[in-house]
């Protein structure tokens, strides 16, 4: 319905659809690159008003919702670059220097987010309480460590066991939402 | 072996990367890895993409949707609106407008303070039935009997102009006669809406359909499209889970609510049929060993009668052999005439 519109055909009505239905889902991955989620947003809004603004003139093949990631991966990266809030430059800038092709699957981002909660829920017990509390708490591994009495070696592994998991059950969103080439791949 | 070993220490630096744990010392060994095979990227790469997915319920909770798009829509359309303000100062003030919108005004803030009352209310009771019936009175008199492993949810005290309850599971209602209030039952799939009557409302996720069987009185199911189907006294109405479908047909099965009442009355029914009856009435485990006993047909009454009484008629009925074994209830026999 959304999907493969034309950029000029955009009207208030699909803007607002398509705002409601990528808002949240492009925060989050402009979460992947800036810290603050008042950024994202920022970021996030600022492309939506690119898009509308630059409606008629956009001559793309890709589809909006790649667009939309695109354009929000690209400001992301300007920006920091440009505020220097990289911890590694390599590893958060230098390593995004590939092709993003976002491709539409037909799961909608509502399904998405069940997906990924699922994928949550069936992690292992212990794995998922590290888990949890890293990612959504942001406690540091030491504080981890003492709250559930394990060590800190123990919360390393774990959190690799809980992305390995994840990326195995999570495996189509990856592919689907954001494939990544590398050269003829 | 020792490729891998060094593979799984990367995975482990990874996670310290993206939890913010890792030594400046880490990362530059992260980045000697990455640079040193695409492969290695792309790993880094698909790790990064699981992280940043794995918030997304998070963040969502965390946007006001509606704050983003009025901030957008200002920003973006807002002139147009000053545009109609700005016009329509320049017009004469008219009254039936201004009446029309302090109307609407008046309608969005009441469906809000419903809204917010609804959602906010702290005030809900919560009745649950876990391994046993349950029966209760609501608030404005009706009586609800919750069968095994059943919720419902009502509030305290019902809004002034209609009662809503949540069923999840199966439960047979004796809906309070309150013509100015309709009753409403919300399960997942679908809403019934009733006046004054009774009636079984089978909601179990793991059944295909939603069944709801009339009693007395007249009742109108509500499904997804909101259209609306009405049943009255000794109808049944189904809603099928897989294409959204509503239908009605005459309620054929005399023992409807046994769960409620004890009472079980056979015509001429297959063992098989009574079996599965006897079970779900009872929560027992009684399982026909032999096929050919399947078709033996029973005429017979029971009013609130303990299993084994049960069990022992159908036993002498067709010279069956019935026996316990671990928590199953087995019946085999030679068949009947």
């Amino acid at each position: 319905m959304t999907r493969n519109i034309a950029y000029h055909n955009l009207d208030k009505q699909l803007f607002e659809q398509l705002f409601r239905e990528y808002f949240s889902p492009l925060c989050n991955f402009a979460l992947g690159y800036v810290n603050d989620l008042d950024t994202a947003k920022e970021i996030v809004q600022e492309v939506f008003i690119n898009l509308w603004n630059k409606k008629d003139t956009i001559t793309s093949d890709k589809s909006v919702k790649a667009y939309l990631f695109t354009s929000v991966r690209n400001r992301c990266l300007n920006y920091i670059r440009d505020h220097k809030k990289f911890r590694s430059y390599v590893l958060d800038v230098e390593i995004e220097d590939t092709q993003l092709v976002v491709e539409n699957n037909s799961m909608t981002e509502t399904e998405t987010q069940i997906k990924i909660q699922q994928a949550i829920e069936k992690l292992p017990e212990k794995c998922r309480q590290v888990f949890v509390l890293s990612r959504f708490d942001e406690l540091k591994y030491k504080e981890i460590a003492e709250k559930l009495g394990i060590s800190i070696k123990t919360v390393e592994v774990q959190i690799s066991k809980a992305l390995k998991i994840l990326r195995e059950e999570l495996k189509e969103l990856i592919i689907s939402i954001l494939l990544i080439i590398f050269g003829l791949l | 072996m020792n490729n891998e070993k060094q593979h799984i220490d990367f995975i482990d630096l990874i996670g310290k990367y993206l939890a913010k744990e890792a030594s400046q010392e880490e990362i530059g060994m992260l980045e000697e890895w990455i640079k040193k095979d695409a492969e290695n990227k792309k790993t880094f790469l698909g790790f990064k993409q699981t992280w940043s997915l794995s918030r997304v319920e998070q963040i969502d909770q965390q946007i006001n949707l509606n704050e983003e798009w009025d901030q957008i829509s200002s920003t973006l359309f807002g002139e147009e609106e000053v545009d109609d303000v700005l016009q329509s100062e320049t017009t004469p003030f008219d009254y039936n407008k201004f009446l029309r919108i302090a109307a609407i005004i008046v309608i969005v803030m009441t469906a809000g303070y419903f809204l917010f009352y609804l959602i906010s209310n702290p005030s809900t009771e919560q009745l649950v039935a876990g391994n046993s019936t349950t029966t209760t009175t609501l608030p404005d008199g009706t009586e609800v009997t919750l069968n095994h492993n059943s919720i419902l949810k009502y509030p305290k005290i019902f809004a002034s102009n209609i009662r809503t309850v949540q069923l999840q599971g199966d439960a047979y209602f004796e809906v309070a006669h309150d013509l100015s209030k309709p009753f409403v039952i919300q399960t997942k799939n679908i809403q019934v809406e009733v006046l004054g009557t009774s009636f079984y409302i089978n909601a179990k996720v793991e059944q295909p359909t939603v069944d709801v069987f009339v009693k007395t009185g007249k009742v109108a199911i509500i499904g997804n499209k909101k259209e609306k189907l009405f049943l009255t006294a000794g109808e049944k109405g189904t809603f099928d889970k897989s294409n959204g479908q509503l239908t009605k047909e005459e309620n054929r099965d005399r023992n409807f609510i046994s769960w409620k009442t004890g009472q079980l009355v056979f015509e001429n029914e297959s063992l098989v049929n009574v079996v599965d009856k006897i079970n779900q009435t009872y929560h027992s485990n009684i399982m026909i060993d032999n096929p050919d006993i399947y078709y033996c047909m029973l005429t017979a009454t029971f009013e609130e009668q303990p299993l084994e009484i049960i069990l022992e008629v159908i036993q002498e009925t067709f010279d069956l052999i019935i026996e316990q074994k671990n928590g199953k209830i087995l019946i085999s026999g030679n068949g009947c005439e």
